[in-house]
């Protein structure tokens, strides 16, 4: 099973056959997807290994699409078909290049830094006196995009980045790792040791006070508050979404960008998933909105905008606008002096879970639990706690934001019924009067 | 491509894929081949045209194993070694003979482009004409049939054919703040879907979300809809697979072993030709059949597959093939096919209305359901009605339905004819149900 060897040249030119006027498009999307999933629990290894392809042309401000699961010469001539509508006379030109390969398969998906790291983190957490059952899954990600549109051909797109699973005492916890080094699992393991302390916890109500977010906890966050409120679709839904610019969203302590190329090395990108080229995309600053997440569709449809940020989880989906690699700009306090400015308050170092009600504007944050401040020190534990307000709000309660950006996960984002990786590169950040209660 | 042609090239590739292994590997190939159009509104009207071609093998070595998923053509998973043996049926457990009665509407055509952009666009009008001011943020409409094939070195070979269509709807009122509401619908054929009962339901929903009052704590009689009764059966279902939860389902049912009412059943049925997924062979090959898990009120079983031997040999219990498949990504696993309630007094939805005298009937469910096995209740949030005297009297939001493990059962008084699936890890489902004695609080 290889990526086909044809010519992306050759696959532009017969889609360039397919616009008939302005703000007509046509593109072809390849892919090659492969992951690797292992347990620690005695189960087998299982991997996945897929490739395809997915045409699409709009026009006439209808989208049609045709997908295949293998990617030959007859497949490619049945979907063009399909998305051209009638039988074209054109006659369709597929190349399949000589020797060279245009992306593939990857190989060793079971490498020695996938299967050590059950192990590794076993041997973590029993450093840390952790004696608990738990369940850990480790999965790494390879996937190859190619696109080739009427107007150009674009470069093949590399992401690899594994995902943890962990099944601890209060509950269900995973995140997204660039890679799986030792230092990771040591943090991996710190965190996972202190989300099962808050298992003999009471879930808390937390009456308005000091918040402050370690930088996991403010990566999942800012992209509950401040990409899924970007993106364009999402503002579409309620007006023109040009009225968002230059509104004041959030605190001007935050001053937040989205860029794919200053992602973690192994999943960076120099292009989105419609071959556009991405772009550093300020979305905030100093608080107030300076550009939106979009992709080609919405950038053809509405003026200003400028594309880069299409995604979608595979062939199978729509490309919608969506953020890849949030950054925010860190400030000069370290997170100890920040944390030691304290008099009484909460520092939140996860969120299991995220989610923003697009209709409503409401943004709502599940922590597993929280450590107590006071004067300045860690003083206790309190148990789930659920942060649940207008993203606005929340945003507007950033008071200060410490020196320390740290690469992270964000986690899988769901929007959409579309499953996608999001990354976030997020120092510690502190918020005044924010309160919580148990979920 | 038919059943034949695919049968044979998993076949041959399971040959193919054992001779590149060593000979004491056991090797399954699943193939699948699927047709599917989604069809949506926004942001733009757009039309997808699907041509799913999936496998997924399974290895089983003296001491390493795996299994491997992908699309085109079949390849060798990663083994690992020292991991638990993924155990394949032998051809003697998959021999028994078993057929399916003629399933319905498996050979109609997809929605074509026009059709199904056209339904879509009918429920947004009939949405504004019920509720002014509401409209579709979203409407996702698809349609698609599949043909799967099972061909193992073992010998076994296993066929199916399914035909599904689903629908996944979020609208908002004329004002946002009120929240937009989801619904989510499946069935055979997409043509089976009427657009202006949904289009009202979506409205039904709007409007008890824009002016429904928040219910009084009362404990009182209620009509739960298919769509209540089956997330509370889904929520259930996991102590009637397998033997692990069953001490569970023991407890709630006490020393008599009564679960319910002597008029009950709690069935699982692959074979149900109205269901969503008939099918005569689980993932696996394996023959399945129908089992009755509460039989008029009294605990009987719960679902029982291949690995549960020991368990079903101490009260002679059948076992039935149960292993299914719901992705060609994902390992065959026990689930229940067609899990439902059955309740021999069915009249129709408005007569069980009408014997409510005062309560609620409870026509959805607003968010996920907790529960809590070991004190034996469960909570749903839930919107519907307040009926006074055969009519609605209010419109309720932001209730939440507190019941009882050990009695909701006991007190159920009748049922419509009115089952309907919920597609999860298998379709789970229930006719609407009057029940007595429900705890309604607000929150």
């Amino acid at each position: 099973m290889t990526f086909p060897r044809f010519e992306p040249s050759a696959v532009a030119r017969a889609l360039g056959y397919l616009p008939e006027g302005p703000g007509e498009f046509a593109d072809g999307y390849f892919e090659t997807l492969t992951e690797t999933r292992l347990g620690e629990d005695g189960y087998a290894a299982r991997s996945r290994a897929e490739e395809g392809f997915s045409l699409r042309l709009t026009s006439s401000g209808s989208t049609y699409v045709a997908t295949r699961d293998s990617c030959s010469e007859a497949d490619f001539r049945s979907a063009y078909r399909q998305v051209a509508r009638t039988l074209p006379n054109t006659p369709l030109v597929w190349r399949e290049r000589e020797g060279r390969e245009v992306g593939g398969f990857e190989e060793g998906g079971l490498s020695e830094e996938l299967t050590s790291a059950p192990r590794r983190l076993r041997r973590r957490l029993g450093e840390r006196g952790f004696g608990l059952r738990y369940r850990a899954t480790f999965l790494r990600h390879h996937r190859e995009v190619l696109v080739a549109a009427s107007e150009f051909c674009g470069r093949v797109q590399r992401e690899t980045f594994y995902s943890v699973e962990l099944e601890l005492p209060g509950g269900f916890w995973g995140t997204l790792l660039p890679s799986l080094g030792e230092g990771v699992t040591e943090s991996l393991a710190d965190l996972a040791a202190e989300f099962a302390r808050y298992a003999e916890c009471r879930p808390a109500v937390v009456p308005p006070t000091t918040v402050v977010l370690g930088p996991q906890a403010a990566a999942v966050f800012l992209h509950e508050a401040v990409a899924h409120t970007l993106e364009v679709d999402t503002l579409a839904a309620s007006g023109d979404p040009r009225a968002a610019l230059g509104m004041a969203l959030a605190s001007p302590a935050l001053t937040v960008f989205d860029d794919p190329e200053t992602a973690p090395r192994a999943v960076r990108r120099t292009s989105d998933d419609e071959g556009m080229p991405v772009v550093r995309r300020c979305l905030l600053r100093r608080g107030a909105v300076e550009q939106l997440i979009a992709d080609r569709f919405w950038a053809e449809k509405v003026d200003g905008l400028i594309p880069g940020a299409g995604r979608r989880a595979d062939r199978s989906y729509l490309p919608g606008p969506r953020s890849y690699h949030l950054e925010v700009m860190p400030g000069e306090e370290s997170p100890q002096r920040l944390l030691s400015s304290v008099a009484e308050g909460i520092y939140v170092p996860l969120f299991v879970k995220g989610q923003l009600d697009s209709v409503r504007g409401t943004c709502r944050l599940d922590a597993p639990g929280a450590l107590q401040i006071q004067n300045g020190e860690i003083s206790g534990r309190l148990g789930r706690c659920r942060f649940q307000a207008p993203a606005a709000d929340l945003l507007g309660a950033v008071a200060e934001v410490a020196s320390d950006a740290q690469v992270t996960g964000a986690g899988w984002c769901a929007k959409s019924d579309q499953r996608l990786p999001v990354w976030a590169t997020t120092p510690t950040l502190l918020l005044d009067a924010v309160s919580a209660r148990p979920w | 491509m038919d059943t034949g042609d695919l049968l044979e090239e998993a076949a041959a590739a399971t040959a193919r894929l054992q001779s590149a292994a060593s000979t004491t590997s056991r090797i399954e190939t699943y193939l699948k081949k699927g047709r599917s159009r989604t069809f949506s509104l926004e942001p733009a009207a757009s039309v997808v045209h699907s041509d799913e071609l999936g496998w997924a093998v399974r290895v089983h070595a003296e001491r390493e194993a795996g299994f491997g998923c992908g699309s085109g053509t079949p390849r060798m998973p990663a083994l690992s070694a020292g991991a638990a043996p993924l155990a394949l049926p032998t051809l003697e457990e998959t021999q028994a003979r078993v057929s399916l009665p003629p399933v319905r509407d498996l050979d109609a055509p997809l929605l074509s482009e026009g059709e199904g952009l056209a339904w879509l666009r009918s429920v947004a009008e009939r949405l504004k004409d019920e509720l002014p001011g509401a409209r579709l943020l979203r409407g996702v409409l698809e349609d698609g049939a599949s043909l799967g094939v099972v061909a193992s070195s073992e010998g076994v070979t296993a066929s199916y054919r399914h035909r599904v269509a689903t629908l996944k709807l979020e609208a908002v009122g004329a004002d946002p703040q009120y929240g937009g509401v989801f619904l989510a619908a499946s069935a055979r054929s997409a043509r089976s879907f009427v657009a202006s009962s949904v289009a009202r339901r979506l409205a039904d929903r709007l409007a008890i979300a824009e002016s429904g009052i928040s219910p009084e704590a009362s404990t009182c009689r209620a009509v739960l809809s298919p769509e209540v009764a089956a997330a509370v059966l889904e929520s259930l279902a996991p102590i009637f697979v397998g033997p692990e939860h069953w001490s569970i389902a023991r407890s709630l049912a006490g020393s008599e072993a009564r679960w319910g009412v002597s008029e009950l059943s709690l069935i699982d049925d692959p074979h149900l030709t109205e269901g969503l997924l008939p099918q005569a062979r689980d993932g696996e090959g394996v023959p399945t059949q129908r089992t009755v898990l509460v039989d008029r009120g009294r605990l009987r079983q719960p679902i029982l597959g291949r690995g549960d031997e020991e368990f079903a040999e101490v009260d002679g219990l059948p076992l039935s093939g149960c292993r299914y498949r719901h992705s060609y990504r994902a390992l065959p696993e026990a689930s229940p096919s067609h899990l439902f309630l059955r309740h021999e007094r069915a009249a129709s939805v408005s007569q069980l209305v009408g014997e409510l005298g005062g309560g609620y009937y409870f026509i959805d469910v607003t968010g996920p359901v907790r529960r809590h096995f070991s004190e034996g209740w469960l909570e749903v949030p839930v919107c519907g009605f307040q009926v006074r005297g055969q009519r609605a009297t209010a419109q309720v939001r932001g209730a939440r339905l507190r019941l009882d493990l050990r009695h909701v059962f006991h007190s159920i008084l009748g049922a419509g004819r009115d089952l309907r699936f919920r597609p999860r890890r298998g379709c789970i489902g229930s006719p609407s149900l009057l029940v007595e004695g429900v705890e309604v609080a607000p929150g």
